[in-house]
């Protein structure tokens, strides 16, 4: 995940002054972690909209359906 | 690998990303300004005092410190500031207005360290300059954005989104990218300090339907100009393009995982008081100053600063409670959700809320309850009203000029004892 704050500055992966002096790799990066998605499913992510698409992380983040405006079927379930 | 990368769920609490409010003397009085700044608190940090905590945050594995105010250039010590982080090897930003930076001061900022900078752009010019209560604002911000460019600093900008300035967002991409930008931040105006004063100016939760999907499509434009547009932390949540919208590259998964305030991310405010984020509400969140103790024994003991770090699911309440996303999201922005409801834990201002209630032909509506007693990152209350999908909207077809009149004047004012919202 990228660490943000609303009195903070955006973020900018490709600013070649931004390293890391410490030479920590990104790993999991708080992109979905294995936690964060058993947590997600764990709570029925699913159920909770009722339908069987929303358990599908890549659909439910990219697929055309899911762009549609006005229902809430498809929440991005945390992977 | 960047600094402000981290794994959230596997790092230990430490001040990675600090956020440093050197005075809240400022150039402008924004009507929407969270810390209500316009002069100097009664007591500031020295500048001696701000470079022993510079040490202090360095020790403590600091990675970034974004240097805000008021306006941070107007704190004497502010060069000095920023060298001393950049020796130390923690990376200095900055957050402004932009109106005092002139061709001189933005190659001093440079040479002392500087390396981004964002700045505070919220609408097309009528529109900025009528938020930030400044005529001629948006001109100064717009070239300080080119002299920030011109002395070798990477330049980005901040907009903070409600009922006043959301029709700009297209026309202010394309004013912003003009301006050789490398990043946005894009956030929502919560109701706290100045813009809790001035309810009709914020987003109803609602908004939340038409809005998300508009900067969904600038992040794609962004991204196809080399731009990142990063959401702020009360942006979302969890609706069908939260990777996109959360991502800094195309192909990311990233997606919201909780407030970090207290855990990874640290608050100081001019007087020295550590809160575990800058926008967090003063009387319930700032913890001891680091003109009393060590930044390190208020990091690790003060019970203000770490009061964020044990919650869990239990603790949300209402919608969050129950969401399928609670345990993941945590019901969103802190400073957000307190803002509106006195206490965090559940929080209107999210998408995937707004798109479930309108699934059901529902949606909820703020109404001021309790107006904020006007003091540094306060807030107000309101209730929270749940009405059909197409019942009609008080705050429909207001002018600019009345979205940011006072509008809480008649309100009782919102007892605040310390450390409680009553
Ligand atoms: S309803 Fe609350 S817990 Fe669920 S995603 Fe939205 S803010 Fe997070
Ligand atoms: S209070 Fe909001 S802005 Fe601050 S760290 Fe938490 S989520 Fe981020």
């Amino acid at each position: 995940m990228t660490l943000m704050a609303c009195y903070g500055v955006p973020y900018d992966p490709d600013d070649p002054t931004d390293t890391d002096p410490t030479g920590s790799t990104e790993g999991t990066a708080g992109t979905a972690t294995e936690e964060s998605t058993a947590a997600a499913e764990s709570t029925g992510a699913a159920e909770s909209t009722g339908t069987a698409e929303s358990t599908g992380a890549a659909e439910s983040t990219g697929s055309a359906e899911s762009t549609g405006a006005g229902a809430a079927d498809p929440p991005a379930a945390p992977r | 690998m960047s600094r402000r990368r981290l794994d959230v769920l596997a790092q230990p609490h430490h001040p990675a990303y600090v956020v440093w409010e050197l005075t809240l003397r400022c150039d402008h009085a924004c009507t929407h300004c969270g810390s209500r700044a316009a002069v100097a608190r009664d007591v500031e940090l020295t500048t001696a005092q701000a470079l022993r905590v510079v040490d202090e945050l360095a020790a403590l594995g600091a990675r970034e410190v974004v240097l805000i105010g008021g306006e941070a250039y107007l704190h004497e010590g502010f060069f000095e500031i920023v060298a001393a982080l950049a020796r130390a090897g923690v990376r200095p930003t900055m957050t402004t207005g932009g109106k005092g930076i002139t061709g001189p001061l933005a190659e001093r900022m440079a040479t002392a360290g500087l390396r981004l900078c964002s700045v505070s752009i919220d609408g097309l010019r009528a529109t900025h300059d009528r938020m930030r209560a400044s005529h001629g604002s948006f001109d100064r911000a717009t070239a300080a954005l080119g002299h920030l460019r011109a002395a070798g600093i990477r330049t980005a900008a901040n907009t903070n989104v409600n009922r006043l300035n959301r029709a700009d967002l297209e026309p202010l991409y394309e004013h912003l990218r003009a301006q050789g930008i490398v990043a946005w931040q894009v956030q929502l105006t919560a109701p706290l300090g100045r813009a809790a004063d001035r309810p009709e100016m914020i987003l109803q939760p609602w908004d939340l339907l038409e809005l998300v999907p508009r900067i969904v499509a600038l992040k794609r434009r962004a991204f196809a100009d080399g731009i990142r547009l990063m959401p702020g932390n009360n942006l979302g949540y969890f609706g069908p393009e939260e990777a996109l919208l959360r991502s800094p590259t195309e192909d990311g998964d990233d997606h919201f995982a909780g407030c970090q305030a207290g855990r990874l991310v640290m608050g100081i405010e001019s007087d020295g008081a550590i809160k575990g984020c800058p926008s967090l509400q003063t009387h319930a969140y700032a913890g001891r100053s680091v003109a009393e103790a060590p930044l390190a024994t208020i990091w690790a003991d003060d019970a203000r600063v770490g009061s964020l770090r044990g919650r869990t699911v239990e603790d949300l309440w209402g919608f969050c409670r129950t969401c399928a996303f609670a345990r993941t999201c945590m019901g969103g922005c802190t400073f957000t959700a307190h803002s509106i409801l006195g206490r965090p834990g559940n929080n209107p201002y999210c998408h995937f809320r707004a798109r479930t209630l309108a699934a059901a032909g529902r949606r909820e509506r703020l109404v001021p309850l309790q107006r904020a007693p006007g003091r540094p990152f306060d807030h107000g209350r309101f209730a929270l009203v749940e009405e059909d999908l197409d019942a009609p909207d008080p705050g429909a077809g207001l002018d600019p000029a009345q979205r940011v009149a006072l509008g809480t004047r008649a309100l009782p004012v919102l007892p605040v004892l310390p450390g409680c919202d009553g």
